[in-house]
């Protein structure tokens, strides 16, 4: 379906309803797992099928319609956490007091690092595991978000992360620290509660 | 309890733990990790939580939200729209 060139307005318009019909929830589905609530990953799809059809006379069937369709979304994703990450640049680095290290950069007392058992051979448990995990991720700011989604998800590393989104690695490192302390005090909070 | 006569803080090890998973330490940076852990069971519990949740990342379970027909058919006229009747060359993706 759709790969060859197409000229007819009709029959553009039918074939761009064909792969908005076949393509939409998969993509966003992809979307949604990467950016931080439903209404942004709507409106990134949104953007995304609009580009798709102001391009669709220049689509010429190189890669496939699927291919072409997630090589505009990821770059609507990196857009919309480019200008976040220009503002995480410029204002967020300017935090209070570190709710977790105390002045002289120790476990706060009462923040200590609980332990917690998870057993991984019970796949009952590991599901409920990745369930508070999903949650709790859910809660970090959109940055840290974002960059533990590419890290994670995307397997990409510092360098690639901050290529992408403009970051310098001083501020990835602070926000994947960040990241990485919040969401496993939600997780010891959620999963020792549960 | 917190020990405080380690070469390197819990913050700092915390930052070596992280950038330890792309293999970007020192050797002298290797050392002082290895050696705040074997002292510090708080940073001990975090390297092995840490390890716990980007080992089960990957693996949470997708959402499974769709869209009706009447969504698709909004997405086809907003895009139609949005971007003029007539589909384009800009040739921009």
């Amino acid at each position: 379906m759709g790969s060859q060139p197409v000229e007819d307005e009709s029959a553009i318009e039918r074939m761009f309803r064909n792969w908005v019909n076949e393509y939409s929830d998969p993509l966003f589905l992809y979307a949604r797992k990467r950016l931080p609530d439903e209404e942004t990953a709507r409106d990134v799809l949104q953007d995304s099928f609009v580009a798709a059809w102001r391009n669709i006379r220049s689509y010429r069937g190189e890669t496939s319609v699927k291919s072409w369709l997630y090589i505009i979304l990821k770059s609507r994703i990196i857009d919309h956490y480019r200008k976040t990450a220009r503002a995480f640049e410029t204002e967020e680095l300017i935090e209070p007091a570190d709710p977790f290290f105390d002045e002289t950069s120790h476990w706060r007392e009462g923040r200590y690092p609980a332990e917690w058992v998870v057993q991984f051979r019970d796949p009952v448990e590991v599901r409920d595991f990745r369930r508070v995990l999903k949650l709790c991720s859910r809660k970090l700011k959109e940055m840290q978000y974002a960059v533990f989604v590419m890290k994670y998800l995307d397997g990409l590393d510092s360098e690639e992360i901050c290529e992408s989104l403009g970051l310098s690695v001083s501020n990835f490192w602070v926000l994947m620290h960040r990241a990485k302390v919040r969401l496993r005090a939600c997780m010891e909070k959620n999963w020792l509660e549960k | 309890m917190n020990e405080m006569n380690q070469s390197i803080t819990c913050k700092h090890a915390v930052g070596l733990i992280l950038r330890s998973e792309e293999h970007r330490l020192t050797q002298e940076q290797q050392i002082a990790l290895k050696s705040h852990l074997k002292s510090c069971s708080l940073c001990r519990t975090f390297d092995k939580q840490n390890q716990d949740i980007v080992q089960n990342f990957p693996h949470v379970e997708d959402p499974t939200a769709v869209f009706t027909r009447e969504e698709k058919d909004e997405i086809v006229q907003v895009a139609i729209r949005s971007a003029g009747q007539e589909p384009g060359e800009s040739g921009e993706e």
